[in-house]
């Protein structure tokens, strides 16, 4: 195993360079990966199952020790103990001693992030009120359902009033409403100027609450940036038509011949344009127009992150990992 | 506060277990069992006045019948420190590292600042202050009864709880590295019982190559076995230190007999020259020197523990 240590001071909270996993000789996890997250915003990190993201997560954590690791997380080099008391982390698949209550399991995670006794009573009081599991703070967690695990995971998590936090899978068997909570919470750590690691397939959720992504496929980051820019590109643009329906109707069957020359198609009083050439958005405008039909707005209409993620991944692929060598 | 924290934990998990609730259910049955016996100069009663039989061995007002009390103190500890003691005490113990390395668990674990190393020995004593602790209760318990009860305060029996630990010691570290090998709470108990056979072997052929006359005619393998029996632990050894410190009338007289220079050399037919053959053998035992039984004892655990250590600090979870 290569450990390179770089402890320059930099703006991001994870810089990692070259990180490289190989599991039993023969599965290659991780072949160089490069990610940077920035201090104070929410990263997702994307991709199918078996790209590398846990191991990425576990690198960080020293969970899992690289082959070759270059960078630093929160400024000092990957595997620092130290800083490992500044970061929350929440794993994928938790679990945790079912003989403990709520209120213990947080007071022996917080203990061993070595914060003091009197903090420890006040961030376990404050995280389980906050996560909405103060009524069930002296339950065995064994009587807990998937949901409050992962609740009381996001308060384990959070005992030590990280910098950092590195979730893997957080909202993994919550309900629509925990999910919410989850990510208003999300949303008021990011306000108080907290980094968020976020390792989630729902794509929907990611791209409610990050900032910058990154997708990972084979054990590389295939994509990486601020989730506008790469939901930035125009696919085309949709034309909403106002006035009367049944008027317009008439109208646009007399232009459809037309219509259909420009690539133009009609869904519910809506015309959608497959080009992301302006000029002819001006000439369907016109086209439109001058068969006396009404415009309310024009937008474009751009990748989902779905259609990112999908585009990243190539048709037909289901499994993220690299052929084993 | 890192080891405090999984101490309480370690205590916690330890009370959630049945395995933990029966060795404290054993001690406080042995203890009433031995309170259920009194010895009177002239009998033995037993279950308050239930059944009596006359007393000809113990009786606590003469020298020789206290000692044979002790005799049947060192049973009790024969029983702490024997198979059923320790074997209980390690499977207590056993899930204590599987428990922690279980695909879910030792990723929050290890995400927080605690060296794998400083985990590992924490984790290790834990255990370990555990079963000191249940050790403390058995002890405890018989003791008292022994004094309150029997009028014998055999202070000696207090080594029990160290040498129990000790025992329980050479023994666990073979749990902990098949544990953290296998994460199997089940193999880490079976292995440990084949090891600990094993080091019984060890033990057994050293000390009959080393005291046993009729095995004199097997010069040659005499130096490389009884070298070879002081690596692995000695777990031979301890039951026989319990003995020789308690001083009861069996000691006693097994020293006795193995100093008489007629004894050794009588020729007593095939039976009664194994009798002797054993009672030397006992007696090598009992005089084996503590410090470099339990010193080289404690080396092999050490380096044991040392591999498991360096075999956990590499693991990938």
């Amino acid at each position: 195993m290569t450990m390179l240590h770089t402890t320059e001071l930099t703006n991001w909270a994870v810089d990692l360079i070259d990180v490289h996993k190989t599991y039993r000789r023969k599965v290659k996890a991780l072949r160089g990966v490069h990610v940077q997250v920035g201090r104070g915003e929410v990263f997702g990190l994307l991709g199918p199952n078996g790209a590398g993201k846990s191991t990425l997560v576990k690198i960080m954590m020293t969970v899992v020790h690289p082959d070759r690791a270059l960078g630093t997380v929160l400024g000092r080099p990957i595997g620092h103990r130290g800083k490992l008391g500044r970061i929350g982390y929440l794993p994928e698949n938790h679990r945790y001693p079912g003989y403990l209550r709520g209120e213990q399991l947080l007071d022996f995670y917080g203990a061993l992030s070595k914060v003091p006794r009197v903090q420890r009573r006040k961030n376990a009081a404050y995280w389980l009120e906050r996560v909405g599991m103060k009524d069930w703070a002296g339950t065995r967690i064994r009587e807990y359902s998937k949901g409050m695990m992962q609740r009381l995971g996001l308060a384990q998590a959070l005992m030590n009033d990280p910098e950092l936090l590195v979730l893997d899978e957080p909202t993994d068997g919550v309900d629509p409403v925990g999910r919410r909570d989850i990510r208003l919470l999300l949303t008021e750590l990011k306000g108080q100027g907290k980094t968020i690691l976020l390792n989630s397939h729902l794509l929907s959720e990611i791209e409610l609450v990050c900032d910058r992504v990154a997708i990972m496929k084979e054990g590389l980051v295939a994509r990486q940036g601020p989730l506008r820019d790469l939901t930035e590109r125009v696919l085309g643009y949709r034309v909403r038509l106002g006035g009367e329906r049944a008027a317009n109707a008439a109208r646009i069957g007399s232009m459809s011949e037309k219509l259909a020359a420009m690539g133009a198609r009609i869904e519910d009083h809506v015309v959608q344009l497959a080009s992301q050439e302006i000029g002819r958005v001006n000439e369907l405008i016109d086209l439109l127009r001058a068969g006396g039909l009404l415009i309310e707005s024009v937008e474009p209409r751009r990748l989902s992150l779905e259609e990112v993620f999908v585009e990243v991944l190539g048709a037909g692929s289901h499994v993220g990992a690299a052929r084993p060598t | 506060m890192q080891f405090g924290a999984l101490l309480i934990d370690g205590f916690r998990e330890a009370l959630d277990r049945k395995i933990f609730w029966v060795l404290i259910g054993i001690a406080v049955v042995v203890a009433a069992a031995m309170f259920c016996v009194e010895f009177r100069s002239d009998q033995v009663i037993f279950l308050f006045g239930l059944h009596t039989t006359p007393n000809t061995n113990w009786d606590p007002a003469t020298e020789a019948g206290r000692k044979g009390i002790v005799d049947i103190g060192v049973s009790v500890m024969d029983l702490i420190l024997g198979w059923v003691g320790t074997t209980l005490m390690v499977i207590a113990a056993a899930g204590a590292f599987p428990a922690m390395m279980e695909k879910g668990a030792i990723e929050v674990v290890l995400g927080k600042p605690i060296g794998r190393a400083r985990l590992f020995f924490y984790k290790y004593l834990a255990s370990m202050t555990l079963v000191a602790l249940v050790s403390v209760v058995f002890v405890g318990l018989t003791f008292v009864v022994m004094g309150v009860r029997w009028k014998v305060w055999m202070w000696p029996y207090l080594l029990s709880v160290p040498l129990s630990l000790l025992m329980f010691s050479y023994i666990y570290c073979v749990t902990v590295l098949v544990a953290v090998k296998t994460k199997s709470a089940l193999a880490s108990v079976l292995l440990s019982l084949v090891a600990w056979f094993v080091f019984w072997i060890f033990g057994y052929l050293g000390a009959q190559f080393s005291a046993n006359p009729s095995l004199e005619r097997f010069e040659k393998w005499r130096a490389p076995i009884v070298a070879a029996s002081w690596v692995p632990p000695k777990t031979l050894h301890v039951t026989y230190f319990a003995q020789r410190w308690c001083g009861g009338s069996k000691a006693e007289d097994v020293l006795k007999m193995a100093d008489m220079p007629e004894f050794k050399s009588a020729d007593m037919g095939d039976a009664g020259n194994m009798v002797r053959d054993t009672l030397l053998v006992e007696a090598h035992l009992m005089r084996t020197d503590p410090v470099s039984s339990i010193a080289s004892s404690l080396i092999f655990e050490a380096a044991v523990l040392l591999l498991a250590a360096w075999s956990f600090r590499r693991q990938d979870f």
